[in-house]
């Protein structure tokens, strides 16, 4: 496929736009959103989001400053009415009434908090309204908003933020009006709409309250089965009288592979402690400034009778510990040191909670090394793959599957993944049993080289274990030849199990593993280092080590040196970007370190290490350098290990420098040819000077503009013009062979008399 | 003030309802997902809003957008869970198909899901937005050798995907 293909196809498989209805709207509340949390918490912010946390539990980490609607109810609502949650998981979208009104003969309505996920720590950022809707008195809160002043056509701009709630009116047709309110202070408290503000809605809430304690009195309260924790705080007003009970709620923060993950714990709050509370939420406490922290890990929830909800963060506020609330403004107390210590204690306590399991941790079983054994056993054949015929059905019932590479390291590499897979397991034995059985092929071979093969090893509790090989190429065939077909779709299939299981179970610890050796040399005998054949984000990198040769090497035969890199040096490798003025280019690194890091679950990415040891980053692109101290740090683990390439390129084939590439095909009087292997050129035998004149001709005249994807930096011919400048003719590496010119991105496909001509002269037009 | 609010928020709203469309379809090439689409494009979006205001005209705001849109999808995509996910097939019930090749599209999602994203971000804006290279390596801030290196690896990766080994692909 080349570009032109591929725009094609871009335009071909297009589907049609969706509408955008809806989406400025949504784009303008969330970036207000996003600034009112900046702007009013922007230290507190800061430090609470320095570490990813996996809030939506087994979603993996996300950057909170931009809070992402989902689709689905998410277990961080817990206490929200479901109307509300359902209303939530559609970001409240609706449409506004016609001009600004509510149309009469509502029957019920809800009101609500904000949409966004909720922080783990709750707290005076995410408020709640009542657990029940108000069904007496619809009218009399219709009417109210209907009182308040409707501006078309205009927008506000409140002096200060302030917290949204929302408003659910619903009507015995099933329709629902959704109402956004806001309660920025100074006098501007409003209703938002697409086409105007409600204006003056100071006190509405404070109306809907009324309303709702009047419905109180006659009702009995909703009861709640769910702890809130963490908390809440209740739009309404609270009398801190009415909050009879509680519970305390800690945020126990975890780190597992692709982030930190959190669980909120609580429990009841003892009677002294809901005492002390409640009197010191009944004197008022002192005026805490609106800007700064929301809440912290320990909280404090009290409850009304009907669930509404105070919470109170255990933190430092100002100038000491305290508990803070928000409700109906920001206050805090600062208990005496006997009380403080009291406190501590109830949280320690909520923290060491008995009943908790010990973090599941997951590693192979022992090899030293980063290979469980039971895929060493399968590399080194004391474990053979089973025959699985397509009718023969795997049994369900698994403990646990190993996935395994293959030692063969040309497609992709030899390791699987560390850790099996403990979860559900029965997953990837219904996958295999489900796929469609291997065709019947008379005459036709399927060769087993060419790509990725892995292996599957299925343990179950009686001891027994199935392996079963599949290959992601060429057939596809899982359990061997007349099994089944699928092998490649099977792998995508169940690698995501294993990140999924990643979010909640740690690794083992990984120890310093041999890296450096043991793995399968090149052809020419260069070291080859740890390849999975599953992605691995160099950002994960928690521990790497250098591997390289001696310096006084002068082939690939000694032993490679490993040396476990610094942290700081394996931070900085994971989070580098590209240095300006490093080589874009990979140069030759035949003899040069390379550096094998490592994620927590101990999946390995290589990275080269150039000339002078410029680290070379993978698949993204780019060089980078460090410098300062890290610098000193880095020389100091090249020290003793070697940093220029064996090979050097001869003089005529080598020094590239697009500068100098400025002959003129017209004018061609001679040339010679490089040849070599794995990107190493040497000099081959000069050109026959008619012969480099003809073919400069002929490949100016019948070469053609196309996007060059690559050529073979080892294979070319380099032509001189009567001036001596030069052009380099690279073979494109592959077959129909090519000769392309990088600087004129042109290309000629090589006449069949030229191509014998040239391998006449040494060239081998056979791919690597 | 009020006024000039007015007046940003409508021109705002225009430009979604006249663009978004067409910026989310990048963010599908991208992301292989309509949802996952939509949801990058109102990211770009959220994140720029508060800038309409200031920019010239409707392209400068554009282009700042789309700039997000491929950062944003290069750098923040990496820490999602959905990076393990494969493009799901396009339900023609789900989103009206122009042109109804749906195994090409499944296929060359398919391979497009193997790229890392930098590469995945280089193809569609050198060969979807038919962007020259010095513009692309201003809009993802690499170096222009850098779009060259990924334009030819992510060919090459495409032309060897075994998703397109049996899909013919017409010029």
């Amino acid at each position: 496929m080349n570009g032109h293909e591929l725009s094609d196809a871009f335009q071909r498989i297009l589907p049609e736009q969706p509408s955008a209805g809806g989406w400025a709207g949504r784009a303008r509340r969330r970036s207000q959103h996003r600034r009112r949390m900046v702007g009013a918490a922007a230290v507190a912010v800061v430090v609470a989001f320095a570490i990813p946390m996996g809030l939506h539990l087994g979603a993996g980490p996300q950057v909170m400053t931009t809070p992402a609607p989902t689709a689905t109810p998410q277990p961080e609502r817990e206490g929200m009415p479901t109307p509300c949650q359902e209303a939530a998981d559609k970001n409240f979208e609706g449409t506004d009434p016609v001009d600004g009104k509510l149309p009469e003969g509502a029957t019920k309505l809800w009101l609500c908090g904000e949409a966004y996920p909720r922080l783990p720590y709750g707290g005076q950022l995410a408020f709640i309204g009542p657990q029940e809707a108000l069904t007496v008195g619809v009218d009399e809160a219709v009417s109210a908003f209907n009182d308040l002043t409707w501006q078309e056509g205009a927008a506000i701009d409140c002096a200060s933020s302030g917290e949204v709630y929302h408003l659910l009116v619903e009507y015995p047709d099933q329709k629902t009006q959704t109402l956004e309110g806001n309660f920025a202070p100074d006098g501007c408290q409003h209703f938002r709409m697409s086409s105007g503000i409600v204006e003056g809605a100071d006190g509405y809430v404070a109306t809907l309250q009324d309303l709702w304690e009047a419905q109180r009195e006659s009702t009995d309260p909703v009861q709640l089965d769910v702890t809130m924790c963490p908390g809440y705080t209740s739009l309404f007003s609270m009398d801190p009288a009415d909050l009879g009970h509680g519970h305390g709620c800690v945020l126990q923060r975890k780190t597992t592979a692709g982030g930190a993950g959190a669980t909120m714990r609580s429990d009841d709050l003892p009677a002294d402690l809901l005492t002390l509370v409640r009197d010191k939420v009944s004197s008022g406490g002192e005026p805490l400034s609106r800007f700064g922290a929301f809440s912290s890990d320990e909280q404090i929830v009290l409850l009304s009778p009907h669930n509404d909800p105070v919470t109170l963060s255990w933190g430092t506020w100002g100038r000491a510990a305290g508990l803070m609330w928000n409700n109906p403004e920001r206050r805090v107390w600062y208990p005496d040191a006997a009380q403080a210590q009291r406190l501590d204690d109830y949280f320690a306590q909520l923290r060491r909670n008995p009943d908790a399991e010990p973090e599941p941790t997951l590693g192979p079983e022992d090899t030293g090394g980063l290979t469980p054994k039971v895929c060493a056993d399968i590399r080194d054949g004391t474990l053979a793959p089973d025959q699985l015929p397509a009718g023969d059905r795997l049994p369900v019932g698994a403990e646990r599957v190993w996935l395994c590479g293959d030692l063969n390291a040309r497609f992709g590499g030899q390791l699987g993944l560390r850790e099996p897979l403990v979860v559900d397991p029965d997953r990837v034995v219904d996958a295999i049993n489900q796929l469609e059985p291997m065709p019947a092929r008379e005459g036709d071979g399927c060769t087993e080289v060419g790509g990725v093969t892995y292996h599957l090893a299925i343990d179950y509790p009686d001891g027994r274990r199935r392996v079963i090989s599949a290959e992601t190429v060429n057939c596809r065939w899982v359990g061997g030849w007349g099994g089944r077909v699928g092998g490649d779709a099977l792998l995508e299939a169940i690698a995501p199990m294993w990140t999924e299981q990643r979010a909640t179970h740690l690794s083992s610890d990984l120890g310093e593993p041999r890296l450096c050796d043991g793995y399968p040399r090149s052809d020419t005998g260069e070291p080859r280092y740890p390849h999975t054949f599953l992605p691995v984000d160099r950002a994960e990198a928690t521990s790497g080590a250098l591997c390289g040769l001696p310096s006084d090497s002068t082939d690939f035969d000694g032993d490679v040196v490993q040396r476990w890199l610094p942290p700081a040096l394996v931070t900085a490798i994971a989070e580098a970007t590209p240095t300006p003025g490093a080589p874009e280019d990979m140069r030759l690194t035949a003899g040069l370190p390379s550096i094998v890091l490592l994620n927590a679950f101990g999946d390995p990415l290589v990275l080269a290490v150039g000339e002078g040891g410029v680290v070379y980053l993978g698949e993204e692109g780019g060089a980078w350098m460090p410098s300062g101290p890290l610098a000193d740090e880095w020389q100091e683990a090249l020290s003793g290990l070697r940093t220029t390439p064996f090979y050097v390129a001869p003089p005529e084939c080598g020094g590239y420098d697009p500068a100098t590439l400025t002959g003129d095909l017209s004018r061609v009087v001679g040339g010679l040819t490089c040849l070599g292997q794995f990107a190493v050129p040497a000099k081959g035998p000069d050109l026959e000077p008619a012969f480099a004149t003809e073919l400069a001709r002929r490949f100016a005249a019948e070469s053609t503009k196309a996007t060059l994807n690559g050529w073979n930096t080892a294979n070319f011919l380099v032509l001189t013009d009567a001036d001596g400048k030069s052009t380099r003719l690279y073979w494109n590496g592959r077959n129909p062979a090519h000769l392309v010119d990088e600087m004129s991105e042109r290309s000629w496909p090589i006449p069949g008399d030229v191509q014998r001509e040239l391998e006449r002269y040494g060239f081998d037009f056979t791919p690597e | 003030m009020t006024e000039r609010r007015i007046e940003a928020a409508a021109g705002f709203d225009e430009f979604v309802s006249d663009r978004g469309g067409a910026l989310w379809w990048a963010a599908w090439l991208l992301t292989g997902d309509a949802h996952h689409a939509e949801d990058l494009v109102q990211t770009a979006l959220t994140k720029m809003y508060g800038r309409y205001a200031s920019c010239e005209n409707d392209r400068h705001f554009e282009a700042q957008v789309r700039t997000t849109i491929y950062r944003t999808f290069v750098s923040w995509w990496r820490r999602k869970a959905w990076r393990s996910e494969v493009p799901t097939e396009v339900h023609p019930d789900a989103i009206g198909v122009v042109d109804d090749d749906p195994a090409l599209r499944e296929d060359l999602l398919r391979a497009l899901a193997t790229l890392p994203r930098m590469q995945r971000a280089v193809l569609v804006l050198r060969y979807f937005e038919d962007r020259p290279a010095q513009e692309v390596a201003q809009m993802l801030g690499i170096p222009v050798g850098t779009v060259t290196s990924h334009a030819s690896r992510g060919l090459k990766a495409m032309r060897l995907s075994t998703h397109l080994s049996d899909t013919e692909v017409d010029s």
